[in-house]
């Protein structure tokens, strides 16, 4: 099992664009591996964790930028 | 993880802004996990067709088209994913898409759709 972390980019996106990109990503990933979400859409800074807690996977850290954010995402399942 | 949830949006018009919209609520729903199915009925049909994305119309204000050249140009200025990328995200993402049969044997009767190239047309596109 690789533990790399794997970046994408959600900047200039707008709705829904930034959550679809994230599960695409997650869903080509392996269990424990980490994803590291930026972007600058303020909704999907709300709605991202939130979905990702609705599907078991685990949120480790929101961090929040003036001009964009980070969300750090591990896979569990 | 609770029970799995599902959902079916219902598209019954080929308009650009009301599929649009259809597909904005689906990819959404299917990113968060849920099971989601599309059904195409009538117009509907028209959107998942060969090219049949590019050439919908607005429900509105289309002025033959002006209007609807102004909100793609729109989109795209201000970021918002196209119809055509939208159908691609939801097809990455498992959103089945279910094309209504009677829907097609109706319209065999209608000269201007040839059927079976009609329905040909379709199901390559979306398998």
């Amino acid at each position: 099992m690789e533990n790399k972390e794997i970046k994408i980019s959600t900047i200039g996106l707008n709705c829904p664009k930034p959550l679809i990109e994230t599960r695409k990503a997650l869903n080509k990933m392996q269990p424990g591996q980490i994803l590291l979400v930026e972007g600058d859409h303020k909704v999907s800074l709300k709605e991202i964790p939130q979905a990702i807690k609705d599907l078991g996977d685990e949120v480790l850290s929101i961090s929040e930028q003036p001009d964009k954010w980070i969300i750090k995402i591990k896979k569990v399942k | 993880m609770n029970e799995e949830k599902s959902m079916t949006i219902i598209l019954h018009s080929g308009d650009l802004d009301k599929a649009l919209a259809g597909f904005i609520v689906a990819t959404g729903a299917a990113a968060k996990g849920i099971k989601t199915t599309i059904f195409f009925t009538f117009w509907g049909l028209n959107i998942i067709k060969k090219d049949g994305a590019s050439k919908a119309k607005l429900s509105k204000m289309n002025m033959l088209g002006l209007g609807k050249m102004m909100i793609k140009k729109l989109m795209k200025k201000k970021n918002i994913a196209a119809l055509e990328e939208l159908i691609k995200d939801a097809k990455d993402l498992g959103v089945k898409l279910v094309a209504c049969e009677i829907q097609w044997i109706l319209w065999i009767f209608q000269k201007k759709h040839s059927y079976q190239r009609y329905l040909r047309s379709v199901v390559l596109e979306h398998t």
